[in-house]
């Protein structure tokens, strides 16, 4: 998974919106959703494809720089998805297939891939696309600080064999599947137009040449950005005449834009609240399409020294679990979010392979969370009050309804919460990596990465992560050797035991309470066919098999 | 004598200014600083690696103390230097002047729609004086000035969406070749954040009209004027209205700088490309060097109008431009 979104609890989303600001999902079908291709109300296409027209897609933040080799973020992702392409991509049945490359074999030892390219694949601009291209790709990511960069550490070579045919050999064992990771700087650029360029003030930044499903036509700041079929597609060559991404900040704005008819489809919205959603839902304008969330919703520990030095009690086991059973996370799910937030437990999302769905949380059971914590030590005062801890928080993507009501279930079992809120730069700074030694805030509410793969939210609980990425501090020896031996084991069933080995510890001392996923759901007017094509993973959009409607 | 005078205004005018865009420089930094943030986390992306961090840090200054890094940025901004904007990745002073126009039509427009609306509705609810007319524009320029610029924003949008669905009023129309939309397109995008922007103060110029227009009114002169049968529309809008207009301008003058606080929350409600969410995008990402530089800019545009209107002022009053009661007479700053 790529560190950029496996953010460990740092609110990385908070930027879409700026953002920034979203959205993220469902209830009465949450047993059907997240363990199949995207569920959705009536997502499914209606007749022919038809051939024409422009897509007005409402979305929340303009990224501003449009190259993941210089800046990447998660606004960034499901637009240039639509102009770029990558060596693999998953599919929107959640499989893991060629894009750029036809096909890829491993070593036995997984020290080295070779992909086998496509054939006949041009630019945009017409120049043919080759190995050439990939090499000096490979070559100029790992020596810039994005995400990716990270992941091909352990890169020692990479190599055009020939003209369709590139070798990349790596000093330790590497799964092919990081080639597919939805960060934004594994996607390959043309060397035709950048090589012997400098890369942070390119024009290329904001007129980005690929060879994805769409081609750039025009780019207005803060308003738009405008895509255009693109007939020499390696791919299902899309339907659309054009694509717009309409900029729309404002979450209220977008809605009414898209009643007003002004927008045909508003994505990736999490700043969108559970009202506006429920609304949206019920209105038979509109189709949802709740696509599989990356995204966690949890608390997480901080078992950072400056953490545990300030309250003793998050080094007892007793204690987390007592949390986790004074927390009504039914309740949450499908009263507080309406069925927006999908329940799982452990640090894999319901929808991903590595997800032990055996493995239960701790039952909501108030009783039993008094008996731990009389058996801790903490005993209630004459105000009924046991100790007193702080939850910090960003006001987003549902946090700002389910951080009260966590308070208020703590509070009965005689935790008292102060909340802590605060944007997402000031939460870093204060509450989470705290460099002024202000980061030894208890708790926090926040987002974690769970998906695609087991392998991707290794960061958030490896030791030897960034302290970002891992940023409440778990350190437990035996996890960060499953995740070794889980990242590389070619074989599905075993790799599956060891992540559930690992579930299984992370669960058993309970280091963060994981509530579910949650998503931001597509929301197109009826005209728009075929949504669920989208993509199975929320980010990873490409629109080239949507169509509208006559 | 006379221009000398106003020369020396203008040049102590000149000096308090730069007095206060030090003030506002030391007050924007301080914020940003005080609001916490790292900006190396904007400028690298979260993937950076703790040692990537640390080593822009160094680069940029932000590890030496906050004193000696504010003396730095001041240095750079005496040079007309605003730095680089941390997250559009070029230079602030482009990136402002991108943004600039768009937020001077959008206020030019909300301006020119707050003082039309605003005075003629002071001026007919004076003329209705005693009258229900009067009353009406009192109560109505009361419930527009109460109302946010976001609520009537909002309150726009969904009353296009329920009744002119098609209107298209968010962002700035489609852009051609250089940037901007069609004319046409531009003007249809342009009246809802105008309006949104401007209403507010329609209210209050609104007030401040009917407020001078009455207390003109029933002055000697105009009794004068009424007893010598003059007809009571020369009357309103040739007397009384020039002598009400003194602090209708100055409150218009002074007024302005709201019109920049008010456009922050309405680009971004309307989705305009402006100063506004630059403002409100620096701050969400601790953009330093971009806030620091919209806030200059916009102190100097400010101070820059109230010495306009203070000099428009003077050029009103027959009693300053006399060369009487400067200073007594000097619009409020």
């Amino acid at each position: 998974m790529n560190d950029q979104s496996s953010t460990d609890c740092t609110g990385d989303e908070a930027q879409i919106d700026s953002a920034r600001r979203d959205f993220m999902l469902a209830t009465a079908m949450a047993s059907l959703w997240g363990l199949a291709a995207p569920v959705a109300a009536q997502s499914g296409a209606q007749g022919a494809p038809v051939r024409g027209g422009n897509l007005n897609v409402g979305y929340p933040a303009d990224p501003h720089i449009f190259n993941g080799y210089v800046y990447e973020n998660l606004p960034q992702y499901p637009i240039m998805h639509n102009v770029m392409s990558k060596l693999l991509w998953w599919d929107a049945k959640g499989a893991l297939v060629g894009d750029l490359a036809e096909k890829w074999t491993q070593s036995a030892d997984l020290k080295e891939i070779t992909f086998s390219l496509r054939r006949g694949v041009k630019w945009h601009d017409g120049q043919p696309f080759s190995a050439d291209d990939v090499v000096w790709s490979l070559q100029t990511v790992q020596k810039t600080p994005q995400s990716f960069a990270r992941f091909l550490a352990a890169m020692t070579d990479v190599r055009a064999l020939d003209a369709n045919t590139v070798r990349v050999t790596f000093s330790a064992p590497t799964p092919a599947t990081l080639f597919g990771y939805y960060v934004g700087s594994n996607v390959i650029l043309p060397k035709h137009l950048l090589a012997g360029s400098d890369l942070k003030t390119s024009p290329f930044n904001t007129k980005p040449v690929g060879t994805g499903p769409f081609m750039w036509r025009q780019y207005t700041p803060d308003q738009s950005v405008v895509l255009a079929r693109n007939p020499n597609y390696h791919g299902v060559v899309p339907h659309l005449d054009t694509l717009t991404f309409r900029f729309t900040p404002n979450p209220s704005t977008a809605i009414l834009q898209l009643q007003a008819g002004s927008l045909d489809m508003i994505s990736n919205f999490r700043g969108l609240g559970v009202n506006d959603l429920l609304t949206l839902a019920k209105d038979p304008r509109f189709n949802t399409v709740r696509i599989n969330s990356s995204i966690f919703q949890r608390i997480c520990f901080n078992f950072r020294p400056e953490g545990l030095a300030k309250h003793k009690w998050l080094g007892d086991v007793r204690v987390r679990r007592a949390i986790a059973h004074a927390i009504d996370r039914e309740t949450i799910a499908n009263r507080i979010m309406n069925g927006y937030l999908e329940l799982s437990w452990g640090p894999f999302a319901r929808a991903n392979p590595a997800n032990d769905p055996k493995i239960q949380a701790p039952a909501f059971d108030p009783a039993r969370a008094n008996t731990l914590l009389d058996e801790a030590g903490y005993k209630r005062g004459a105000d009924g009050v046991r100790f007193t801890s702080e939850l910090a928080y960003i006001p987003y993507n549902g946090t700002d309804i389910i951080a009260p009501a966590i308070a208020d279930m703590l509070g009965r079992v005689g935790i008292k919460i102060n909340l802590l809120t605060a944007d997402y730069q000031a939460y870093l700074a204060k509450y989470w990596l705290g460099p002024n030694g202000q980061g030894d805030v208890a708790m926090a509410l926040n987002i974690g990465v769970a998906a695609p793969t087991g392998d991707d939210t290794r960061p958030n609980y490896d030791s030897r992560s960034q302290p970002r990425n891992n940023g409440s501090g778990v350190s437990i020896p035996e996890v960060d050797r499953l995740f070794d031996q889980g990242r590389i084991e070619p074989d599905p069933v075993k790799q599956r035991a060891i992540y559930s080995r690992l579930q299984q510890i992370l669960s058993d001392q309970v280091v963060n309470v994981w509530l579910g996923t949650t998503t931001a759901p597509n929301v197109a007017a009826k005209r728009v066919q075929n949504l669920a094509s989208i993509g199975y993973w929320d980010v990873l959009h490409r629109f080239n098999e949507v169509w509208i409607s006559a | 004598m006379r221009a000398r005078r106003i020369l020396l205004r203008v040049a102590g005018r000149i000096g308090q200014m730069a007095v206060l865009l030090l003030l506002v420089v030391l007050t924007v930094f301080a914020l940003v600083h005080m609001a916490g943030g790292d900006p190396a986390n904007l400028y690298l992306g979260i993937g950076a690696s703790a040692e990537q961090v640390a080593a822009l840090r160094s680069q940029m200054g932000l590890d030496r103390p906050l004193p000696e890094q504010f003396l730095r940025m001041l240095g750079q901004l005496l040079r007309g230097d605003f730095g680089m904007s941390l997250g559009y990745r070029q230079p602030v002073a482009d990136v402002i002047l991108q943004k600039l126009p768009a937020t001077l039509l959008l206020m030019g427009a909300g301006y020119l729609f707050a003082v039309v609306v605003g005075v003629t509705a002071g001026i007919i609810g004076a003329w209705g004086q005693d009258t229900p007319l009067e009353t009406a524009v009192r109560v109505g320029s009361g419930l527009v000035y109460a109302q946010p610029e976001f609520i009537v924003g909002i309150l726009i949008l969904v009353l296009v969406t329920a009744f002119v669905p098609g209107l298209p009023i968010v962002g700035m129309g489609e852009a051609r070749a250089g940037g901007w939309p069609a004319p046409g397109d531009l003007l249809l995008h342009l009246i809802g954040p105008a309006i949104a922007l401007g209403i507010t103060r329609a209210g209050i110029y609104a007030r401040m009209t009917i407020a001078a227009m009455l207390s003109a009114l029933n002055q000697d002169y105009i009794v004068t004027h009424r007893a010598a049968g003059f007809g009571m529309r020369r009357i309103v809008l040739v007397y009384a209205l020039r002598n009400a207009m003194l602090p209708i301008v100055t409150t218009i003058g002074i007024e302005i700088r709201f019109l920049f606080a008010g456009a922050v929350l309405t680009e971004v409600i309307f989705s305009w490309p402006g100063i506004g969410r630059l403002i409100f995008d620096g701050i969400l990402n601790r953009d330093a060097p971009l806030i620091i530089g919209v806030f200059f800019i916009v102190a100097v545009l400010t101070m820059l109008i109230n010495l306009a209107t203070d000099l428009v002022y003077a050029l009103l009053d027959p009693r300053i431009r006399a060369g009487e009661g400067i200073d007594a007479g000097a619009a409020p700053q």
